[in-house]
């Protein structure tokens, strides 16, 4: 056979660094599966969704193993389809169903470009496997720029980038929990795996040029996603243009290590793909924890919709205390995981800045850097919204009061992934140092070794305890001599209190909406009858302005096409007889 | 080391009296007389022996979260620097105090949405927003700091700055964009309106508003040291001339005294600043904090690009 | 003392862009241009010709005193106080002050002095304030901001000739006149001075 066809496996550090992310994450997903599925024994096969979910892990853990591109597309295209399965498991749904082929047709666009960038990949070199590409890659010199551009477009597609995210916000509701924990933690990364195999091993690295294009993306799609969270009511929907907004992060921190690399400024680089592979673990980390918390609300309540919600400290008190430790690592408190690799991309989006010498350079890189202190602003504004709403407060309609126990297993998994958000933040400093060396090494090829933040957060994590256990000394101290006693909420003196007067998710970020309301399609309508009604909504915009023309489009072509079907075979026989005597004769002219 | 914990602890145990400092010189502005500077330490004693009372709705975060609250401003206490640096630190990352800062904002929203009450709701909606906005201006300051002194450990760029003779307009228009900046996140007037408890000027009171007793102490000894550390890093950052760098006494008694004058300078421009402009409509708040934007801007243009 | 001077500079056109009050955009032009005043003393000081000194005396006369004072009298008369409707409203203009700058001081970095920049600055800045207000008085402070950006184009590099400034600032004494007249009438024409109305004009 022509091609090269080794089955061998990819054991370099960029793909162990991802297999550990997947297995990492995916455990105590599994467990908390094994609670949750529960939930579906009436209706839906329960086998059917474990044997998905496997194939699903494999496929993931395949497509980074794979040394091969005819291999890696393979399973590529089994992690789609197994996904695909999985996010419309609750077929009965018809709303699901919709969201499902969105995803679909998604994610094989996503594969058509793949399939066209390695096919040209093979074009200019003639190989298939990995590794002999990496030898050869001068001959894909002139022509990095167009398999830059199809990686961007097929992974960037099954990442969420801006304007390829709109299944992100539809697909990951109408899944399953433990599902979307699954997709936004690791399959994600999976793509941001793909996009950094092909850019930066295969193609060797890429011209600043491209690195822009990345950079402007990354913060574009960050900026349009985390207004778009903020606007949310849904708490899955919410958490999907979240993921999303971190994955805009990614690849923008991806762009700027691309930037500094063809400018041969290689330590600024190799410590802003550390920070981006850093920020893949832990986004796979706290965001799956989010997910399995929002699960964990819908299976005790039957609800996703924020403004139904409240009050539930009382009833899951320690799935909320582990979603507080998920809210309290989204917003980059320390010492948790997101703090630690939030923190190094703003310090290499700054440290990168003074290395370069080109001044127009600096000026977009600081405009960017600004954007996404603005996002990680918005992170932190949607988390509070998403945790404090649901969870704090009484309960805003019958749903929350009346809930389900929720099973060990759930709140295992929840605090196996909360345990790791901890561990991974305090002990950031030996992690970021471990991947920056073995990135240097494996990537870059380079020897450098580097001190980041050095290891004063270990240490302040320590001071930080001791302090509070000091100060919660004093308290109990104080609370041996004076009472506590609980009372109504005073608010200002007003008694008449009903749960529907506490702030909904609607009017905690309307400030927002008013000022960036135009980005989320936001829309307030106040009608004045006998009673006050108000009414707001928001859509995804690009999804309207881009999509929907698209589709139309589509259903109209098809509309047309539908009317050569008349349901006799002999017309579908000649149909099928004058295409073969067309391509005969086409054949035979031509060749 | 010794004279780090040290300095930190007289900057904890003094930050009550610079708020009251700053209600005095407001009160004398003002034309009346005034409540004594030590009036703080005075209410944080009633309230730490008074009984505590909690709404039936709070949760586990208004259990934690003033303890937490506290802890996090000692602990950013403990970062900064006040009138000495020896500059070798390790200690210090501007990024990592930053972040610690943002705890305390972090857990003062969810306390706001934790007793179900409508005020608390709405004040932690505010500031949220209000934060959102002041994010970019952070990022900008701290860009500018670390082209300044090429890095982000704040006892080094104290000993640097403290230093340097000549100061760039850069410097200036940075300053001025910190201040800004200072003002928005300590909810000072402008913003909010830390005296009253109207329903127009809720941001910050009206999370706290079903606090009571020891955790409302806790609260109001963190925003004191707040405020103080934020005035301690301006100075430190941005006119740290005269800071003690060697462990003399003379140094050291200069460094204070320089310290003190420069602080009572700023709580008057403080004071001068809330008696003299209204409050912003909450809509207008991003735009002063634009301002501050441009004002990081154009300080980081004329830094760099220059 | 320059490196303060063009920080006061820089500083009163970021504020002045993102006012609202007629009032306070007049102080912060005062401001503006007694900073400027001041650069020309300094710099006559520095090298001792008197080019400096006769343009920092003219620039102290007209538009630190003169010209606020006249403006800030019809401000009182027709009582027009706030900017109602901006067209670009504050945080916007903000938001572009700042990227304006920026661009502005990457373009012209290999320009090595201060003032060029910060002249340009004041230049687009006037600008800003000139499309983003409705009222004819803080157009006509846009404008003269724009005019001390020109100021400090003249004092830092480009030599002109004395005469050709003292006709510019001339000119700029006489178009306030006018403008104070104009908006008079308009005043008088419209029941208001914003220049909207002006429209009303077109057949």
């Amino acid at each position: 056979m022509f091609l090269d066809f080794s089955f061998g496996i990819m054991k370099d550090f960029l793909s162990l660094f991802f297999i550990f992310i997947i297995i990492f994450i995916s455990i105590p997903v599994l467990i908390y599966s094994g609670g949750y599925i529960g939930e579906y024994r009436k209706n839906y096969s329960v086998k059917y969704h474990w044997s998905m979910l496997i194939l699903f892990l494999l496929s993931m853990i395949g497509v980074v193993l794979s040394s091969n591109s005819i291999l890696f597309m393979v399973f590529w295209e089994i992690m789609s389809i197994t996904s695909f399965f999985l996010v419309i498991y609750e077929y009965k749904n018809k709303e699901n169903l919709k969201s499902g082929i969105l995803y679909f047709v998604m994610t094989h666009i996503s594969g058509l470009f793949l399939m066209f960038m390695f096919g040209f990949i093979y074009k200019y070199t003639g190989q298939t496997n990995f590794i002999k590409i990496t030898q050869m890659y001068s001959n894909l010199e002139t022509h990095k720029g167009i398999i830059f551009i199809f990686a961007l477009l097929g992974f960037g597609a099954k990442a969420g980038l801006v304007p390829l995210h709109p299944w992100l916000p539809k697909a990951h509701p109408s899944a399953p929990s433990n599902i979307s924990a699954l997709m936004s933690g690791v399959m994600l990364k999976v793509a941001v795996y793909g996009f950094i195999r092909v850019v930066f091993v295969l193609l060797g690295g890429v011209s600043y040029k491209y690195g822009f294009i990345l950079l402007f993306t990354g913060t574009l799609t960050a900026l349009y996603t985390i207004i778009n969270a903020l606007l949310q009511n849904d708490i899955k929907k919410l958490l999907a243009y979240s993921s999303a907004e971190n994955i805009g992060l990614i690849f923008s921190i991806l762009g700027l290590s691309i930037i500094l690399n063809s400018l041969k400024l290689y330590e600024s680089s190799i410590m802003a793909l550390t920070a981006g592979l850093f920020h893949c673990l832990n986004h796979g980390v706290f965001k799956s924890l989010l997910f399995t918390g929002a699960g964990s609300v819908l299976y005790a309540t039957g609800t996703k919709n924020m403004n139904e919600l409240g009050g539930l400290h009382r009833k899951i008190k320690f799935t909320s205390i582990c979603v507080l430790i998920g809210t309290a690592a989204i917003a980059a408190i320390p010492p948790l995981n997101g703090f630690a690799s939030e923190s190094l991309i703003f310090m290499s989006f700054i440290k990168s800045v003074i290395a370069i010498k080109s001044k127009a350079f600096v000026l977009m890189i600081v405009i960017c850097g600004t954007a996404l202190a603005l996002v990680a602003g918005g992170a932190i504004y949607s988390a509070v919204k998403a945790y404090g709403i649901t969870y704090l407060g009484e309960a805003r309609s019958k749903k929350a009061e009346n809930i389900h126990r929720i099973p060990i297993s759930m709140n295992v998994g929840m605090a196996i992934l909360s345990l790791y958000s901890i561990i991974l933040g305090v002990f950031s400093p030996f992690i970021i140092n471990f991947i920056s060396k073995y990135t240097a090494q494996y990537i870059f090829i380079k020897e450098y070794r580097l001190n980041f933040i050095g290891y004063e957060t270990i240490f302040i994590s320590i001071m930080f305890i001791v302090i509070i256990t000091l100060i919660t000394i004093v308290s109990r101290i104080l609370d041996r001599k004076n009472k506590t006693e609980t009372y109504e909420t005073w608010a200002c003196g007003f008694n008449n209190f009903k749960p529907n007067m506490q702030y909904s998710g609607d009017g905690y970020s309307q400030p927002a909406a008013r000022y960036f309301g135009f980005v989320g399609g936001y829309k307030k309508e106040v009608i004045i009858k006998d009673t006050i009604t108000l009414k707001q909504r928001v859509h995804d915009v690009i999804e309207r302005q881009l999509y929907n023309p698209v589709v139309d489009f589509i259903t109209f072509i098809s509309g047309r096409i539908v009317k050569i079907h008349y349901g006799k075979i002999q017309i579908y026989i000649s149909y099928i007889f004058i295409t073969l005597i067309i391509s005969v004769i086409l054949v035979l002219k031509l060749v | 080391m010794i004279i780090n914990i040290i300095q930190s602890m007289i900057l904890i145990i003094a930050a009550p009296l610079f708020s009251g400092i700053l209600k005095r010189i407001k009160a004398i502005l003002r034309g009346y007389e005034g409540a004594p500077v030590l009036q703080p330490y005075f209410d944080i004693k009633k309230l730490l022996s008074k009984e505590r009372v909690i709404s039936k709705s709070s949760s586990f975060i208004t259990t934690v979260g003033p303890i937490i609250i506290l802890s996090a401003a000692i602990l950013s206490a403990f970062l900064t620097p006040v009138f000495f640096t020896a500059g070798n630190e390790l200690i210090g990352n501007m990024f990592i105090l930053i972040f610690i800062l943002s705890i305390i904002k972090f857990f003062n929203t969810l306390i706001g949405l934790d007793c179900a009450c409508t005020f608390g709701g709405m004040g932690s909606s505010r500031e949220m927003f209000i934060y959102m906005f002041a994010e970019p201006v952070v990022f900008l300051i701290l860009a500018f700091v670390y082209f300044e002194t090429k890095s982000f450990n704040i006892y080094k760029i104290a000993k640097l700055n403290a230093v340097r003779t000549d100061i760039s307009s850069a410097h200036i228009v940075a300053a001025i964009a910190f201040l800004i900046w200072l003002i928005a996140e300590n909810a000072r007037m402008p913003v909010d309106n830390p005296e009253t408890h109207l329903e127009l000027t809720m941001v910050h009171e009206a999370m706290i508003l079903d606090i009571s007793g020891r955790d409302l102490a806790y609260i109001e000894l963190a925003s004191a040291i707040k405020l103080a550390i934020f005035l301690t890093i301006f100075i430190n950052i941005f006119l740290p001339f005269g800071m003690a760098v060697s462990l003399s006494a003379a140094a050291l008694i200069k460094a204070v005294i320089l310290y003190l004058i420069k602080m009572l300078v700023f709580l008057l421009i403080i004071a001068i600043v809330e008696i003299s402009i209204a409050k912003f409509r909450l809509f207008r708040v991003p735009e002063l904090i634009a301002a501050s934007f441009s004002f990081a801007i154009a300080a980081i243009s004329m830094m760099y690009f220059s | 003392m320059l490196e303060i001077l063009s920080a006061v500079i820089l500083i009163s056109a970021i504020i002045m862009s993102s006012l609202r009050r007629v009032n306070l955009l007049i102080r912060g032009f005062s401001v503006q241009s007694l900073a400027i005043s001041l650069v020309c003393f300094t710099l006559g000081f520095k090298t001792g010709e008197v080019h400096y000194y006769i343009i920092g005396a003219l620039t102290l006369l007209v538009k630190t005193l003169i010209i606020p004072i006249v403006a800030s009298k019809s401000v009182r008369e027709l009582k027009i106080n706030r900017e109602m409707k901006l067209i670009i409203d504050g945080y916007w203009s903000s938001i572009l002050t700042a990227l304006s700058i920026a661009t502005t001081y990457v373009f012209l970095d290999n320009f090595n002095n201060d003032f060029v920049k910060a002249g340009f600055v004041l230049m687009v800045l006037g600008g800003i304030i000139l499309i983003g207000r409705k009222k004819a008085i803080s157009q006509m402070i846009g404008f003269l901001v724009m005019e001390n950006g020109l100021v400090l184009f003249e004092i830092s590099m480009i030599k002109m000739t004395l005469i050709i400034e003292i006709l510019i600032i001339l000119e700029v004494l006489m178009l306030s006149v006018i403008m104070g007249v104009m908006v008079f009438y308009i005043n008088k024409a419209f029941d208001t001075v914003n220049t909207d109305y002006l429209s009303n004009i077109k057949e």
